[in-house]
């Protein structure tokens, strides 16, 4: 109906145009009247601007003819933006400003000479094809400011539905990257989606009476009738979808241009698809993350979150096709998930901003279903306060790319990353939304087989995720019941700093001004007295663990080290039982790191002269033989692991190590939380043997992207360490773990 | 004319402003400050991190009013925010010699 209307509305303005043509004192040759833009590509909407060109050959006098043409049009009240141009003005105003030439590439013959349009055009479409590389990258960069302007279709509460990120605007300039002949986009998904938009502007004009392609909270009712949809919300849906799926082509195609412009000109090198493995069955190829060709979908349940997991984490795309087809052959995942889906989900979600586009793609390829089918409650949902800058779902992606930033001031980065991304998850009810959240997050905690406490603790972080914000802004907090009302409610200090770390997130990811630092010493005011009736300003370190006696085998008590290695399904469980000796436990985690094996988790600890260790490994090709000859050459200081090590330090949120209070006086405690990667263990080992402190026992945990090491520490002859040389060791475990003094 | 300058604790600003807009003072100024009064200068460690918590949270209210309404004002604000404990803030008067409403140009009286 409206795309008739369209066709309607273009007719009669070409007919107003033809006859003011006509009347004019123009040449039959060499001058033509043509219509560029929107009106070009013969879309008017009721409201629109008529986009003409008069255009003339060089050596053609056009006289007071040119006034002619657009008298009769002014007369009819048409809205004009007209111009008059020479032919090689025209293509010098293209060459000049990218808008023009943006506009030209829609050029259509109204009147006048067909024969100088189809010049025209030819070469206005030959020259963006030529400079195409040239430009590219400028118009890359006026989309993006574009869109930090305008924010997005899918996601702003008020958006504009032709400059938005994912609107008719972005629909064009991907129509324009197909003219350059560089890229491709899927043309019908495209169309459909850029008509349907046209269809709802077409209606909005009519709806406002006037030219204009906001959307204020009061318009979306009015549109549903015209738009055939029951509702607000619907229409709501209806649009949000379509410009998340542009604002999607859109993304895709631009992080194809950019492999183009960088791809070498030679077609030698082209030809060769490069593979760089990144993980088992995952692969990067020219700026994707692809399945690898060995890849097996239906035997490896964690193919889709550890393809998602390392694109986010490298800021590239995640693949459509590969994830369309994991979709497709892959086998879900079982229920409860096994720890390692729920070790690579974490990274995935705080992988910082890389988050973003492979969210989107797991949603827009129909994989959200196959990891979070709740998520489908809150899609696109728009929130009910206006204060928020995006819809329910992007602003939970967004919480999550702020918590990112904070997961070294919490001991459970995993529970932090998943209370972020649940904690609107019960919004779009009539109940309280975080009194509804609770249940689902928690059995969505559940199947993803977090053990009790955990699940527990994502619970009370949903349930009261609003606690600190309302409390602070709303009570009293000299008054003793303020206190009283947090720690009722968040009955111990893990889950207190927790909650910090949340409300943080979530008000930073809700707009920029909800976070201040006044607004922060309002908060940490209440945080610090909970925290103090808790029982003490700082967190306990973990009970320390005690541990099942081992036999010690013969030979260890002659001095040498035994290192057995028992295969499991997803990974190896290797001991090592060696006489104590100050440093060991670096050497058998410099083992490991040169092995490039993963430490998953690990228990150290000391029984009598004999040292225990037992190492949860993320590798099932581990071979006994080649680890006790590589632990020798190491400790014989044959092999120095150092070197290699230190540069696999990359950029990162900086390491935390704290010296935490313990109740026994026999050892110091020392917690460190740092990056998960390949050496972060033996760096920390070495430090304390290089400050002479003997390890009596160590917890090692990887929560998603966070080791997690408790060190229980000794003076070398014995003894806690004093407040001084706790702190030295401190410093010097800092310092092996920042890259710019190590390396 | 006077103007009545309140710096009062952040939880008691929705009742100030509910009692202030019952008596019929129409505008205000309301900005987000921190300060310190006679409690001041300890230091507290908390998530690891030592905090000077000298500067405490306040919302700074600022109006302009007749010389009659004045003590009526300063009486609602100081009865509205007081809880009776430590940093319930302070209320202060000062004379005001003319006022412009920029719209219009309008002065004095006719401006406020």
């Amino acid at each position: 109906m409206t795309a008739q209307g369209r066709r309607e509305r273009t007719a009669a303005a070409d007919q107003r145009c033809v006859q003011a043509y006509a009347g004019a004192d123009l040449p039959d040759t060499g001058a033509a009247l043509v219509a560029v833009g929107g009106y070009g590509r013969s879309e008017l909407a009721p409201y629109s601007d008529l986009d003409i060109v008069l255009v003339a050959d060089d050596d053609v006098v056009l006289g007071s003819g040119a006034e002619q043409v657009w008298y009769p049009l002014w007369d009819s009240g048409t809205k004009l933006d007209h111009s008059v141009r020479t032919f090689t003005g025209m293509l010098e105003a293209a060459a000049g400003d990218l808008r023009v030439a943006l506009g030209l590439l829609d050029m259509r013959h109204i009147a006048g000479d067909p024969n100088l349009t189809l010049r025209l055009r030819t070469q206005v479409l030959t020259h963006w094809r030529r400079t195409a590389k040239a430009r590219l990258p400028e118009l890359r960069q006026m989309v993006e400011s574009r869109h930090q302007l305008m924010g997005e279709l899918a996601h702003v509460s008020v958006p504009d539905i032709k400059e938005a990120e994912g609107g008719l605007r972005d629909a064009g300039v991907l129509k324009a990257l197909v003219a350059t002949w560089l890229v491709d986009v899927p043309h019908v998904d495209l169309e459909r989606s850029r008509r349907s938009l046209l269809d709802a502007r077409d209606v909005l004009h009519e709806v406002a009476g006037r030219a204009g392609d906001r959307i204020g909270p009061d318009v979306w009712a009015e549109l549903a009738p015209g738009l055939g949809l029951a509702d607000a919300a619907a229409v709501q849906r209806h649009l949000r979808v379509l410009g998340r799926r542009i604002a999607h082509l859109s993304r895709l195609t631009w992080r194809r241009t950019d492999d183009v412009l960088l791809r070498p000109s030679s077609p030698a090198a082209v030809r060769r698809p490069r593979l760089e493995p990144l993980g088992p069955g995952v692969a990067l190829s020219a700026g994707e993350v692809v399945l690898a060709a060995d890849a097996d979908p239906a035997a490896d349940p964690l193919l889709l979150l550890r393809a998602a997991a390392l694109a986010a984490e490298r800021d590239v795309e995640l693949s459509p096709t590969s994830t369309a087809r994991l979709v497709r052959e892959g086998s879900g995942l079982p229920d409860p998930w096994p720890e390692g889906a729920r070790q690579l989900f974490v990274r995935l979600l705080a992988a910082g901003p890389g988050l973003r586009a492979v969210w989107e793609t797991l949603e827009e390829t129909g994989a959200m279903d196959r990891i979070l089918p709740e998520w489908e409650r809150i899609r696109l949902l728009p929130h009910a306060s206006v204060i928020h800058r995006f819809t329910v779902d992007r602003h939970l992606v967004e919480t999550c790319i702020e918590a990112s930033a904070l997961i070294r001031h919490v001991g459970r980065p995993d529970v932090l990353m998943v209370a972020a991304l649940l904690h609107d998850i019960g919004k779009g009810e009539l109940t309280e939304h975080s009194v509804a959240g609770e249940p689902i997050a928690r059995a969505i905690a559940t199947r993803m087989g977090f053990d009790e406490r955990s699940v527990d603790l994502i619970g009370t972080l949903v349930r009261w995720h609003l606690l600190l914000a309302e409390t602070a802004s709303a009570r009293d907090p000299d008054d003793p019941a303020t206190v009283r009302r947090v720690t009722e409610r968040v009955p111990d200090l893990e889950a207190l700093n927790l909650l910090r770390a949340l409300t943080e997130s979530d008000a930073r990811a809700t707009a920029p001004k909800a976070w201040s630092s006044w607004r922060a010493n309002l908060i940490d005011t209440v945080g610090r007295q909970a925290a103090e009736a808790l029982g003490g300003a700082q967190v306990e370190a973990p009970a320390k663990p005690t541990w099942a006696e081992v036999a010690v085998p013969k030979a260890v008590r002659k001095g040498a080290t035994c290192i057995d290695v028992e295969l499991l399904e997803d990974g190896a469980q290797v001991t090592v039982i060696a006489p104590d000796r100050l440093g060991l436990l670096a050497d058998v985690a410099a083992l490991f790191a040169t092995q490039r094996a993963s430490v998953r988790a690990a228990r150290a600890w000391s029984q009598g002269d004999v040292a225990v260790s037992v190492w949860d490994i993320g590798d099932a090709h581990l071979d006994g033989a080649v680890l006790r000859q590589r632990f020798e050459a190491i400790a014989a200081g044959r092999l120095d692991p150092a070197a290699r090590l230190r540069r696999t330090l990359g950029e990162g949120l900086a390491p935390t190590v704290v010296v935490r209070p313990e109740a026994s006086s026999q050892s110091t405690v020392l917690e460190v939380r740092a990056a998960d990667r390949t050496g972060v263990l033996y760096l920390v080992c070495a430090a304390l043997a290089a400050q002479g402190l003997s390890v009596r026992s160590a917890h090692v945990d990887t929560l998603g992207p966070q080791a997690v090491d408790v060190f229980y520490v000794q003076e070398e002859g014995a003894g806690a360490l004093g407040d001084l040389r706790a702190s030295q060791a401190a410093h010097a475990v800092r310092e092996a773990l920042t890259p710019s003094v190590a390396g | 004319m006077k103007l009545i300058t309140a710096v009062i604790k952040p939880h008691k600003w929705d009742d100030v402003r509910e009692a202030l807009e019952t008596f019929g003072v129409t505008g205000m100024t309301v900005s987000e400050v921190s300060g310190y009064g006679r409690q001041k200068g300890h230091t507290e460690v908390y998530r690891g991190a030592e905090y000077d918590i000298a500067l405490v949270p306040k919302i700074r209210i600022e109006i302009v009013i007749d010389d009659a309404d004045s003590e009526d004002v300063v009486g609602i604000i100081t009865k509205t925010a007081q809880t009776g404990r430590i940093g319930d803030g302070k209320v202060w008067v000062s004379p005001v010699d003319t006022v412009v409403r920029v719209r219009t140009g309008d002065r004095d009286q006719a401006a406020i």
